[in-house]
């Protein structure tokens, strides 16, 4: 640990004590597509962000201005994300569209965010302007380039003040609608210094990652809090990773990496790509492979264990942590230094909102313990009517600490209605045993997957869209599949043609519009007119919905709760 | 190896890696033409082409081909390539 105080200093304040005590070390070694390594130094970080600052003042970017940053995992998304906060301008890192998304629809959508926020710059490469000006027309911000910023020179940092709004996280959802997750400082250095006096990283630790800087575990586990304490960190691009999973593993055997935050999904995708290969792994100096935000499936660690226990990966090293934005990371986090606890639940018992363990005589539902919370942090479970329940007793999860959010940015309605009496009410449904927390899933309609949230209603939206599609009968769902080993959107439709062989079409279209418009694979079922479950009321069940697919499907294909 | 009959062994193992033994598979189909096709599970189908066709392929290049008939065409390109030249398959 550094010096600096957390609890006294900024993010900034902890860049530029790191780039004045250690200069010369590396900070951040980047994993550039066709095997290009670039390393940067503390120094080299810093210079790197003050010139992003430099050219935030050159436009004349007011104090406070919010940055919208929208570019492939690079070294300039690390240098123009610090650059405004070393210049007290308000970052957000947004997600680069795919491939395959529209970019037409994807740069319409952003505009409607970007006058809500009321953004001052959008920082992109020189290439997307055309389109943007194009579909959109003029964007009413200024825009930065990566060219643009090379030629600038570095100015002098302004540390900032502990208790100003850091940056923006912003939540997934219709893109106009959302949220920013506002950080102060103080927040983020009080969580840095919790969520470490347990993982206690420190000299020859380094963490490898592959995640996304728009979500909570890439931008604070992998980099503000590794910055803030001095670890080393290797990266690479997540739409490279998805497709060579393993580049993962190499680097952390070739650069001795020995953390690695990963949605519950990743571990899947590990172990089947290590499945196929011949390729050896010596991981004994591993610490720890955290897996954390996604409901974290007990499964998934038996397969990389099968998958990695030649290498020297073992059930103490497997890790669970469950954490969000709200709380800038970390709730809880299960103890590096034993295996992550786990119960087998007697299903009835868990729909009937509590949990029993299951008798020996029947098979249960495995779960993992996602550990107890970490310093400063109280978890409670409260029922639908506001109850505060007692132990064992599933209901939503509320948490209160030194390190929650601000506040939703410029929306006082909406956080008024998840932050009540200090408590922020987080619509997870969990439980609360032997003092640790064990989470089930959603109380409301998001669906999770590989670890980004959609919304139910905006994926039915969409998929309504498509023609042969029944408008308002459409369905769609998240289950554990467990043949594939991983979370599925399953979108269940009604269609309007009776001849099932002209229906594939229908799939392609569905699935094409999703990804184009959301950029997210799901997979799509056509079902007859009527199928459809809705209330008296013309209400959607999605629960009934899941309940009336579940039956029609092979036994045992997805995990039932 | 024709590009027809390349087509043909890659719908074989499109179905049996995706579970989809009914669907119609042409070479204009997509990734998002198949349920359970996706940038994840991409990596199973190119481990499986590896193993039928008996070729290495670069992986991060391959989940932005169009479609099948691409995919065909680099198989037929790669396979084609190592009987003439006789060179050892490349790794990714």
């Amino acid at each position: 640990m550094s010096q600096l105080d957390p609890l006294k200093s900024t993010i900034g304040g902890f860049a530029v004590h790191q780039a004045c005590t250690r200069p010369d070390d590396v900070f951040c070694i980047f994993l550039a597509l066709g095997g290009a390594v670039k390393e940067i130094t503390y120094d080299e970080l810093l210079s790197g962000a003050l010139r992003y600052a430099r050219t935030y003042d050159e436009l004349q970017v007011p104090s406070g201005g919010v940055i919208i940053i929208i570019l492939k995992h690079s070294l300039d998304l690390y240098f123009a994300f610090l650059g405004a906060i070393l210049s007290q301008r308000i970052p957000s890192i947004l997600a680069f569209p795919s491939i395959k998304q529209d970019p037409a629809l994807y740069w319409r959508d952003h505009q409607q965010l970007f006058c809500r926020i009321g953004a001052s710059v959008l920082v992109t490469y020189a290439e997307n302007l055309p389109i943007i000006s194009r579909k959109v027309g003029t964007l009413d911000l200024a825009v930065v380039t990566p060219e643009q910023v090379l030629s600038a020179e570095p100015r002098q940092p302004d540390q900032g003040c502990i208790d100003q709004i850091a940056f923006l996280q912003h939540s997934s959802g219709t893109t106009g609608l959302k949220k920013g997750v506002a950080l102060s400082h103080g927040a983020v250095l009080r969580q840095v210094a919790a969520y470490n006096e347990v993982i206690r990283l420190g000299d020859g630790d380094r963490i490898v990652s592959w995640l996304p800087l728009y979500h909570d575990m890439g931008l604070i586990a992998c980099f503000i809090s590794p910055l803030v304490l001095g670890v080393p960190i290797v990266v690479m691009d997540p739409f490279e990773w998805s497709v060579d999973p393993l580049m993962l593993l190499d680097a952390m055997e070739r650069y001795r990496g020995t953390h690695a935050w990963l949605p519950n999904f990743a571990f899947m995708h590990l172990a089947r790509a290590a499945s196929a290969t011949d390729r050896r792994y010596r991981l004994e100096h591993v610490r720890a492979f955290i897996n954390c935000s996604e409901p974290c499936k007990p499964e998934s660690f038996d397969e990389f264990l099968r998958a990695f226990g030649e290498a020297g990966i073992t059930a103490d090293k497997l890790q669970v942590c469950y954490a969000m934005a709200e709380t800038v990371f970390g709730v809880s986090q299960t103890a590096l230094s034993e295996p992550a606890r786990s119960v087998v639940a007697d299903r009835g018992s868990l729909a009937d909102g509590r949990f029993v363990p299951c008798p020996p005589s029947k098979s249960g539902r495995r779960l993992l313990s996602a550990g107890a919370p970490i310093p400063g942090v109280e978890v409670r479970v409260v029922s639908d009517d506001g109850r505060v329940l007692g132990e064992d007793e599933v209901g939503e999860v509320a948490v209160r600490g030194p390190f929650l959010f601000s506040g939703y940015f410029r929306q006082p309605e909406e956080t008024a209605k998840k932050l009540r009496d200090g408590w922020y009410y987080t619509g997870d449904l969990g439980f609360s045993h032997s003092s640790e927390c064990y989470v089930l899933g959603r109380k409301d309609d998001v669906l999770i997957l590989n670890g980004r949230n959609y919304y139910a209603h905006d994926i039915e939206f969409f998929a309504a869209q498509v023609a042969g599609v029944k408008a308002g009968r459409v369905a769609a769902i998240d289950l554990f599949n467990r043949a594939q080993g991983s979370q599925e959107i399953v979108v269940l439709a009604e269609t309007l043609l009776s001849d099932p062989s002209c229906c594939d079409p229908i799939i392609g279209a569905v699935r094409r519009h999703l990804m184009s418009a959301l950029g997210t694979s799901v997979r799509v079922v056509l079902v007859p007119s009527g199928w459809i479950v809705k209330t008296t009321s013309g209400k959607m069940s999605r629960k009934e919905n899941a309940r009336k697919y579940l039956e029609s499907t092979l036994p045992g294909m997805y995990e039932v709760l | 190896m024709s590009n027809e009959v390349v087509v043909t062994r890659l719908a074989e193992i499109i179905r049996d890696v995706f579970a989809v033994p009914e669907v119609a598979i042409s070479d204009t189909t997509t990734a998002e033409d198949i349920n359970g096709w996706d940038s994840l599970s991409h990596v199973m189908l190119i481990v499986a082409i590896e193993k039928q066709f008996g070729i290495r392929l670069r992986r991060a290049m391959l989940y932005e081909l169009s479609n099948v008939g691409a995919l065909a065409e680099l198989i037929e390109e790669v396979s084609g390539g190592r009987q003439h030249e006789g060179e050892s398959p490349e790794a990714s």
